[in-house]
């Protein structure tokens, strides 16, 4: 198997992760696959791709980083309540309705890093000590990201849409003379 | 240790089925005596299989040629985003270049009138070669013996449109400028578009136009300008170079592409 056998089998995995990443939601987009060039070209231009035994870990790494500094998803650096700062997508464009909506829309409410190593593991399928090294942090860090992205999630999961208010037919203030 | 709550780290490696074996047993057993554990468990697996479920059409959409490295070479250094103008009739390599035609064409046009020569094209006969690019025969030679067979090579022949002959690509890596796209201008099967970028995202583009007759070669040193492009032509073929750079960085540029455009 050449490299690039390697890599086109691992495309269609990096395809999904970069979708839940960028928009929570497994439908296409463009940015997420940009995303996922710039990942397959990173690696090509390397030319280390041949006979690497953590070819994964390595494009899910830059997969990562390269999400991580893309300008357009609307994220911002936050205090998060232990002092370090958090990466919080934006949440703007939140979907919601369908199961899928809902939890594309749960998903882009986790801080960043705690959806990278939530997605990591549940999603790809990494073991802790591999998904750590994916994110460059130590495995107690990992777990605690984990713990707190599925407490998020499944607060949010369980809690109720709220519907939208009526919009009042009457006016809030009338004209008294 | 039984009726202690699992720490984070077990419960996770329980729900991710990261338990050495050895311990599985006594994890088990204490999981079952914690209602908090048990309820936890329950819904952060639930939770699991939601989220693998809402993606596992994902691994079985076929991939866009972009991002197929199994597809003929340059398609995939086009990022996926610019190749949704695809035209139905149009090989992918032309209509990625369509959107900069709006810049690009009143240059050519421009060029092409300056000129006043470009005319007919001679049948089988758009063919550049250049010091270090590879030959036809060299291009399905490394494709044949499966050496790197899509891997994007600056001055590599390339296979455009069928009613083109082979043409190869001026290699402006030299210059910090690798290829982006190779473009066959509709309607101007005599002109070619080298779109290249740097590694500041600066982007420039080569046209290449041939003449069945010699143009004066005084030009050849003095490019001129026309619109925003360069403009210059050196035997029977015309050249004209525009981008994203000062003008003084774009006329900097010239005499390289022209050095390396000048042999056959």
């Amino acid at each position: 198997m050449t490299s690039r056998d390697e890599l086109n089998g691992l495309t269609p995995r990096l395809r999904r992760y970069a979708r839940a990443l960028v928009t929570g939601s497994p439908m296409p987009c463009d940015a997420a696959d940009d995303l996922v060039h710039a990942t397959l070209m990173r690696a090509l231009n390397a030319r280390t791709v041949a006979g690497s035994g953590d070819l994964a870990i390595r494009l899910y790494a830059t997969i990562t980083q390269l999400h991580r500094e893309m300008p357009a998803i609307g994220q911002s650096v936050v205090a998060s309540g232990s002092g370090r700062p958090t990466l919080v997508a934006g949440t703007a464009a939140l979907p919601t309705g369908a199961p899928h909506s809902r939890l594309a829309a749960g998903l882009l409410g986790l801080p960043l890093e705690d959806r990278e190593a939530l997605l990591l593991v549940t999603l790809e399928g990494f073991e802790h000590g591999d998904a750590a090294r994916i994110l460059r942090v130590s495995r107690s860090v990992l777990i605690a990201r984990l713990t707190q992205a599925r407490a998020t999630l499944e607060r949010f999961l369980e809690s109720k849409p709220t519907p939208r208010r009526p919009s009042r037919a009457v006016p809030h203030l009338r004209l008294v003379t | 240790m039984a009726g202690f709550l699992l720490s984070d780290a077990e419960l996770h490696g329980l729900i991710d089925g990261q338990i050495e074996v050895h311990h599985r047993a006594d994890i088990l057993r204490r999981a079952a005596a914690s209602t908090i554990d048990r309820e936890r468990i329950g819904s952060w697996q639930s939770q699991c299989e939601l989220i693998r479920a809402a993606f596992q059409s994902v691994d079985r959409e076929p991939l866009p040629s972009a991002l197929d490295l199994r597809a003929p070479a340059r398609l995939h250094a086009v990022p996926p985003s610019r190749t949704s103008a695809f035209l139905d009739d149009a090989p992918p390599i032309v209509a990625a270049g369509r959107s900069r035609n709006r810049l690009i064409l009143p240059s050519l046009a421009a060029l092409i009138a300056a000129a006043g020569l470009v005319a007919t094209w001679l049948a089988g006969g758009f063919s550049l070669a250049y010091p270090d690019a590879a030959s036809p025969d060299e291009v399905l030679a490394r494709r044949t013996s499966g050496e790197n067979p899509a891997v994007p090579i600056d001055g590599m022949a390339i296979q455009t449109p069928s009613a083109m002959p082979t043409a190869t690509i001026p290699d402006l890596t030299t210059l910090g400028f690798t290829l982006t796209e190779a473009e066959v201008q509709t309607g101007e099967p005599s002109s070619m578009l080298f779109h290249y970028r740097n590694a500041g995202f600066q982007q420039i583009t080569l046209g290449v136009s041939r003449s069945d007759q010699t143009l004066p070669p005084a030009d050849a040193s003095r490019p001129v300008s026309v619109g925003k492009s360069l403009v210059w032509h050196v035997g029977t073929r015309a050249y004209a170079l525009a981008g994203d750079l000062q003008r003084d960085q774009l006329r900097a540029l010239v005499p390289v592409v022209r050095d390396l455009a000048l042999d056959e």
